[in-house]
């Protein structure tokens, strides 16, 4: 589990850091959380650019020296990918929970709770809510479904897979990337290296 | 025969369980929805193939069978029974597209900490340095 931790006070950040992986390793410890932080907005925001970059995000939504628009667009691309986003703020009241929630956070916490009693809520929360998230990878079910088939017919091989369809199939890596550079970018295909036998119990 | 590749996907080690000596590693893995989650476990050639611990394999969405059909490993004290499970690994690529695969993996309440056994080795060479654990095929010859 990969956790972005967003506030522009590095000593708070910090802070509630080493108390959620002290909490985290001692207590449940399923998450094997790992915790980055940032204190700059558009850096966070770079960081978030990969889909799948991080499980859970803990922002302060209202930073004193930071663009809002900064903010927005930062929950904007949360929201895209449906990460589990979360506010911190030592900024509180009704009007910016409301709006915080709507933008797409998860839960809303104030800073002044005990950090003991924060921490636990936080990870209770990522817990709860990691079981749900996320977007079902249809190809890979559509491949998972096809396996025996494709194995037979492509044994050991690489095949390339978008929308459900085969792609390609090739020897090597090398030789697939080379033919899907004819396919459309858009959705980018998934890879696949085929086993070379699959579902022959003898061999376990 | 050469000893290179062409294929080489890097995953770094955990720094966070470094002192234990042990390579544990991320990689993703789908649950019964589809839907790839994050994965921690110790990359175990000398391990028979790729087990899920409870705390996993529950968040994950897998639910035992009532009436399970249990398969034993050995296991360096013991044996471990476990419930077959076909697994979907996302490995993911510093360059380019991430790689999947499908393993013949397990569930089993016995173990604490997930295991990635040699079920990879079906796939790819295994390069384990201290910082990374590397995943080498497509061997040139």
């Amino acid at each position: 589990m990969k956790v972005l931790l967003i506030d522009e006070s590095a000593m708070v950040a910090r802070q509630l850091r080493d108390r959620l992986v002290a909490v985290e390793s001692s207590t449940t410890g399923a998450l094997h959380a790992i915790v980055d932080l940032e204190t700059d907005y558009q850096l966070a925001l770079e960081k978030l650019a990969e889909p799948e970059a991080y499980d859970a995000v803990i922002i302060e939504p209202y930073p004193f020296d930071q663009p809002a628009e900064m903010v927005r667009r930062i929950f904007r691309r949360l929201r895209a990918t449906r990460t589990i986003t979360i506010a911190v703020t030592s900024a509180f009241t009704v009007e910016r929970c409301v709006e915080t929630m709507r933008a797409g956070a998860r839960d809303f916490f104030v800073k002044s709770r005990p950090i003991n009693d924060l921490v636990t809520a936080i990870l209770s929360l990522i817990l709860r809510e990691s079981e749900t998230v996320g977007v079902p990878d249809l190809d890979a079910r559509w491949v998972g479904r096809q396996l025996m088939r494709l194995s037979a017919s492509y044994p050991g091989q690489w095949i390339a897979v978008a929308k459900r369809r085969l792609l390609a199939h090739a020897e090597t890596r090398a030789e697939l990337i080379e033919m899907l550079k004819d396919c459309p970018p858009e959705p980018p295909p998934k890879v696949w290296r085929l086993p070379v036998e699959w579902g022959n119990d003898d061999v376990f | 025969m050469s000893s290179e590749y062409g294929v080489r996907l890097d995953v770094p080690r955990l720094r966070r369980f470094g002192a234990r000596g042990v390579p544990i590693i991320e990689l993703r893995v789908s649950g019964p929805t589809g839907v790839f989650h994050r994965v921690a476990g110790i990359c175990d050639s000398g391990a028979s193939r790729t087990l899920l611990s409870p705390t996993t394999y529950e968040r994950l969405g897998y639910v035992l069978p009532a009436t399970p059909e249990w398969f034993p490993t050995n296991a360096l004290t013991r044996q471990i029974f476990y419930v077959r499970q076909p697994l979907h690994l996302r490995i993911p690529a510093t360059t380019g597209l991430p790689v999947h695969i499908a393993v013949m993996g397990g569930l089993t309440p016995d173990i604490e900490e997930n295991l990635f056994g040699a079920d990879l080795i079906e796939y790819f060479a295994l390069l384990l340095t201290d910082d990374h654990v590397t995943f080498l095929g497509d061997r040139r010859t």
